[in-house]
């Protein structure tokens, strides 16, 4: 099973030189969480779920991962609960729950 | 040295240059008067004089964006465009300075509608100056093909990494043969090697490409972006001369100064109409008269200091361009106005002549005119544009 390369934590930058030349650079740079955009979860129900990949691909933020013991973890500080893993589920193995704020 | 010249337009000449630069990528759309390079290109991919992937896409939009694409995957890339070709990429012209890919995109410059026009003029290219990319104009054919080979070492130094875009004034040069020396294979490799990208694609090292950064990061990158601009200047100038010391022909950089050390008058102009105005200093200074030109042969990065150390002894100075910012006065004299403003202890009169739109000739009678005009001491306003024989009786 592939995952998601680890987000590698950046500091903020502070000078110039923290910065990339351009903005290309290994994942994590400069990363957004957009939860405070969310108004309900997705959650996954890995009994349900056949482990085909296509949340985890068309996911726009990359918020989901395998975790070790290859279950299928959404990132709460990414997700911004647009929904699409939910319309692309073909087992409906995702669906939205409350979220307690 | 290759000694055989052969006789070619200026866009057969940058064809000839671009398949010496052996790009792995063409992307192109064709629009008048650019069309004959890539149909050479095209010609030659077929044939197989060339290697390298060429694709014919739907729009000049989808021709920039394939290049930013391809010069992601890391290998050197080619489009050319013209007119509203280049204004139909200007979303993408910001993009790709933005995003530091070393493309290089030949512009035949061309007038933009309205009214409808192939002709040539420099509308289109300035105006897309603050599109970020590196602009520079050629005289001739010749020069076109050696400043295509020079715009791959200029856009791929690690110290620059930005697209340049080579414009070539329509018609006047880019459907016009003259003799051309085409470099040795061989010599151009020395001087050109392959691209190695300082970032790319690559599953086994993967890169967020083209990442988004907010009010409080996006700044730092528009500082790095100045400073690779800033930085292409001196490196112009660098790879003219290696260019010069490889292949046998170096223009010295940034500006071409023709007798401006003692000038009185000076005509600071760009492109194919500079070899003109060069014939006119010579007539006017064997006649006595104390004239120079100063020819830009980039617009970005603009080389201020350079102009002001070209321009220190004339105190009348037009600068004729193929454009006019309408409201204002030409954009070109506009910036050299500005170069200006820092120049110790006086101030030279800039004025500024528009001519040669829509293909319009502008003749040596013109040049002489222009020269007579700088002698006069009546400038009815400051930012009164000169209209260089505009065809019509000019009611003011």
């Amino acid at each position: 099973m592939s995952v998601r390369p680890p987000v590698i934590p950046w500091a903020t930058p502070q000078a110039l030189s923290d910065y990339p030349e351009w903005p290309h650079a290994p994942s994590g740079i400069l990363v957004e969480g957009h939860a405070s955009w969310r108004q309900a979860l997705p959650q996954i129900d890995n009994s349900q779920c056949k482990k085909c990949l296509q949340c985890y691909l068309l996911c726009p933020d990359a918020a989901i991962s395998v975790s070790e013991d290859n279950k299928f973890v959404i990132d709460l500080e990414l997700c911004k609960g647009c929904g699409v893993c939910i319309r692309e589920c073909r087992f409906e193995a995702i669906r939205w729950s409350e979220e307690k704020k | 040295m290759n000694k055989e010249k052969e006789f070619l337009s200026g866009n057969e000449a940058v064809a000839a240059a671009v398949a010496l630069a052996r790009p792995e990528v063409i992307a192109v759309y064709p629009i008048t008067p650019q069309t004959t390079i890539v149909e050479k290109l095209a010609e030659w991919v077929a044939n197989g004089k060339i290697q390298t992937q060429y694709l014919n896409m739907e729009s000049e939009h989808s021709a920039l964006s394939a290049v930013m694409g391809a010069s992601a995957m890391g290998v050197r890339t080619f489009t050319s465009t013209s007119s509203q070709g280049l204004l139909y990429m200007s979303e993408c012209l910001h993009y790709a300075a933005g995003g530091r890919f070393p493309i290089v995109m030949v512009n035949a410059n061309r007038a933009v509608a309205l009214p409808w026009s192939i002709f040539g003029d420099q509308r289109d290219s300035i105006s897309q100056l603050e599109s970020g990319w590196i602009q520079l104009y050629a005289e001739n054919a010749q020069e076109a093909l050696d400043l295509t080979l020079q715009s791959f070492a200029i856009a791929e130094h690690p110290e620059v990494m930005l697209p340049v875009m080579l414009n070539v004034d329509g018609f006047s040069l880019t459907h016009t043969y003259e003799p051309v020396h085409v470099p040795l294979a061989e010599k151009v490799n020395q001087f050109l090697p392959p691209y190695a990208p300082t970032f790319r694609m690559d599953l086994e090292h993967p890169l967020s490409l083209g990442f988004s950064a907010g009010p409080r990061d996006n700044t730092a990158f528009k500082i790095k972006q100045h400073r690779a601009q800033l930085n292409a200047e001196k490196v112009l100038e660098q790879v003219d001369r290696k260019y010069g010391e490889i292949i046998g022909r170096s223009y010295g950089g940034a500006v071409e100064s023709y007798y401006t050390e003692d000038a009185e008058r000076t005509i600071v102009t760009l492109g194919s109409i500079s070899g003109l105005v060069r014939d006119v200093v010579d007539t006017l200074r064997a006649a006595g008269e104390k004239v120079g030109l100063l020819r830009l042969r980039s617009l970005r990065p603009f080389p201020a200091a350079r102009i002001r150390e070209a321009l220190a002894a004339t105190s009348r100075i037009g600068v004729l361009e193929k454009n006019v910012s309408a409201g204002y006065e030409g954009t070109v004299a506009t910036h050299v106005r500005g170069a200006l403003q820092t120049l110790q202890g006086r101030q030279p009169q800039v004025r500024s002549f528009t001519g040669g739109l829509s293909g319009r000739d502008i003749s040596a009678k013109d040049i002489r005119e222009i020269y007579a005009d700088l002698q006069s001491d009546t400038q009815s306003t400051e930012n009164e544009v000169h209209w260089v024989d505009p065809g019509v009786i000019y009611e003011s």
